[in-house]
């Protein structure tokens, strides 16, 4: 406890950050006998119990990992307003390398970590973090979903949400979702693409595939009949529907001058590698389906097992089929109020925020 | 240096930021070690000077915690929360609320009360948010000012010290220099004087000391002359960091044994009170009569239990002279080896499983 050393180089900034995004919790967490260390971000509960995914990443800092935990943590508080779920927006990262630090005790010290909040986070899986290492989790906690024998892979309901998500937006731009005879550039098939490869050559649609490993390409070539172009060049492809599948930040100041399509619509997180991005593919009267909205599929799926009777497929996938709805009411937004379709949707979940926020209000004996 | 960095060096489990701007609150909940139990300590407010400083407040009182727990035998681990703002400005029944639900989300996990800068009346607001609080008034159930029973755990502990050192723990006949005559300094004046001791008291505010000479006939010195005070105890009970390089050496007593949190500035001058031959007894072993009070009203606050609890302290100190001694370390490294090991054991018995009510319901 010796004061005078301890003060030497300490310098945080984590209450400016929480405040500036409107964060209500960041909880460090440390486990001597694990090494585990741990940032669990709860950033708004006005909805529910925060829930968002478990993240293992060798973070260079600290710092970069609270920045991290925060950004995705707020994301999932608009995600899951968007998508009409009960549940605000959390998120934790532990600073690991996937590779070489997973062990029992660590995922079940984090467990314990999760139990400790009572339920006001829930878990689940995300990067780096498998459906193993969730079981493992659930060990020590019950505030943890998408178990290998519940709701599982979300992967297909997520691709399942894309393809429901790209209707919506044909709907939209030619007043018919019908995908027969249109072209879909899809950049990157793996877990998400591939599922939604499949869904989109089902309904008649031509595919143009690109991905950085060539199995991949040369899979959906054969079973989807897809065309495939070099990695770099997916940008180009003359298309209706461009979906970005794979990293963040596609739709950049260099893509953009590029791009030869009526819709971009993908699972892809955080596409737009700027606000601004958005404004500049409505003025290229591109429609633009805002990520966190068509790629919700994996979260409605993943909360179904929160259904009274519990999780079951037909159900689940009925409700990401919902995600049609809610993008045409993101686009309706967008037109009525004369803003891009990403700020439209921004506005509907911080409506629905706000509104439901009020109800709380009414004070009912517990 | 991060804060996990700080975290491991001394092994803490949790830091928890709680930020709600609406209600102007920035508050840190610091749980050390829940080994034996759900983590204890009170809510202290102030105006830190930036985070770095109430993060490690947090994480060192924390820590303090941890060790005032193990070794006064309560089932509880170490925790502390630290709300960062002015407490003669910045008090407001939202602000206390809020912190009350956060403490709530943690589920009992840190059970907490007042500290420097808080008081009863703001956990009456907290109380509408939490169960998880102790110390409240008695008008609302809880066992009241903990003032009284600290004074006592000290006196006992005091009769430890001289008996250790003098063979003898009666303190009839022997000189007391009391540092500090608030509300336990000025009781544990009482006890003493109704023991038979002669006591020099000193203060910052002399009307405090003028009421004690007027009333028990005690001596009064200058704030600053209470360190060169030739006596056999010398009993801090005001402040912290007094035992320092500037005042060790002055010091013309045999035993160290106060009410004051803190007291040493730094660890290392436990043993330069050791080479000089002075007994110290570990404030925290020896102030935790207010500990021991509300983990007796976590129980259901019974009196006379708690005041026996509170009469063991002395046990706890002649334990650890006895380990200080066989081993020829400071009293302060001899608490510490008890409460390392005191956490250890339980921690191992801990092994042993049982069957929750959820595996029961499998």
């Amino acid at each position: 406890m010796g004061t005078e050393l301890q003060a030497v180089g300490l310098s945080t900034r984590v209450f400016e950050r929480m405040e500036d995004l409107g964060h209500e919790q960041v909880a460090f967490c440390h486990d001597r006998v694990s090494g585990l260390k741990a940032i669990i971000a709860i950033h708004d509960t006005t909805l529910g119990p925060a829930l968002g995914g478990c993240r293992m990443w060798p973070y260079d800092s600290e710092e970069e990992a609270l920045v991290d935990a925060l950004r995705l943590a707020r994301g999932m508080t608009y995600k899951n307003a968007a998508m009409g779920l009960n549940f605000g927006g959390g998120k934790a990262v532990i600073l690991a390398d996937p590779r070489r630090d997973k062990s029992e005790e660590l995922f079940r010290a984090f467990g314990k970590f999760v139990e400790s909040l009572g339920g006001r986070y829930i878990t689940a899986e995300d990067v780096g973090v498998s459906a193993e290492d969730v079981a493992t989790i659930a060990v020590e906690t019950r505030y943890v979903v998408g178990l290998p024998e519940r709701s599982g892979d979300p992967s297909p309901a997520t691709a399942y949400g894309v393809f429901r998500g790209i209707k919506a937006s044909l709907q939209e731009v030619f007043g018919d979702e019908s995908l027969n005879g249109r072209t879909v550039a899809v950049q990157g098939i793996g877990h998400v693409g591939y599922h939604l490869c499949r869904y989109l050559h089902e309904a008649g649609a031509r595919l143009v595939v690109a991905d950085i490993f060539e199995d991949r390409v040369g899979r959906a070539v054969e079973v989807f009949g897809a065309t495939a172009v070099p990695a770099d060049e997916i940008y180009d492809v003359e298309c209706d529907v461009f979906s970005p599948c794979a990293l963040g930040a596609v739709i950049n100041d260099e893509t953009l001058p590029r791009l030869r399509c009526k819709i971009v619509a993908g699972s892809a997180n955080n596409q737009l590698a700027e606000p601004r991005h958005g404004a500049e593919l409505a003025r290229r009267g591109i429609l633009y389906a805002p990520d966190y909205v068509i790629n919700g599929g994996g979260v409605i799926n993943v909360t179904e097992e929160y259904h009274p009777s519990g999780y079951e497929r037909e159900r689940a996938y009925a409700r990401v089929a919902g995600i049609y709805g809610k993008l045409l009411q993101v686009y309706a937004i967008s037109k009525r109020d004369g803003i891009t379709t990403a700020e439209a949707a921004d506005r509907m979940a911080e409506d629905r925020i706000a509104r439901l926020g009020r109800l709380k209000t009414f004070h009912l004996p517990r | 240096m991060g804060i996990f960095d700080r975290m491991c060096a001394d092994g803490h489990e949790q830091l928890i930021f709680c930020s709600d701007p609406a209600a102007g609150l920035r508050a840190l909940i610091g749980i050390h070690d829940t080994t034996l139990g759900p983590a204890l300590g009170g809510c202290r407010m102030w105006n830190y000077d930036d985070e770095a400083a109430a993060v490690l407040d947090a994480l060192r009182l924390a820590a303090g915690m941890t060790a005032k727990s193990a070794v006064s035998g309560c089932s509880y681990g170490g925790g502390k929360a630290v709300i960062w703002g002015d407490p003669k400005t910045d008090k407001t029944e939202h602000l206390f609320r809020s912190f009350g639900r956060f403490v709530e989300s943690l589920r009992g996990r840190f059970i907490t009360g007042t500290d420097v800068g808080t008081t009863y009346d703001d956990f009456v607001w907290a109380a509408q948010e939490t169960r998880w609080l102790v110390a409240l008034p008695e008008s609302y159930g809880g066992s009241g000012d903990s003032s009284l029973i600290t004074a006592f755990g000290v006196w006992k502990g005091m009769r430890a010290c001289a008996e250790a050192v003098w063979g003898d723990p009666e303190l009839a006949g022997r000189t007391v220099a009391v540092q500090g005559a608030g509300k336990v300094g000025t009781h544990l004046v009482e006890h003493l004087h109704s023991e038979g001791c002669r006591l020099i008291v000193a203060d910052i505010d002399p009307q405090r000391v003028q009421g004690l000479v007027e009333r028990l006939g005690v001596e009064a010195v200058a704030p600053d002359e209470i360190y060169d005070v030739e006596c056999d105890i010398f009993a801090p009970c005001a402040l912290g960091g007094i035992l320092n390089g500037d005042t060790i050496p002055r010091l013309r007593c045999r035993v160290v044994a106060g009410s004051a949190n803190n007291q040493l500035a730094d660890l290392r001058y436990a043993d330069l009170l050791h080479e000089r031959g002075i007994l110290y007894a570990p404030d925290y072993v020896i102030n935790a009569g207010g500990l021991i009070q509300v983990v007796d009203e976590l129980e259901g606050f019974n009196k006379e239990r708690a005041y026996r609890k509170a009469g063991a302290i002395a046990d706890a100190l002649r334990r650890i002279f006895q380990v200080s001694a066989e081993q020829g370390i400071t009293p302060l490294a001899a608490a510490e080896e008890l409460v390392r090991t005191r956490i250890d054991r339980l921690g191992r018995q801990k092994r042993i499983h049982l069957t929750t009510p959820r595996e029961g319901r499998r």
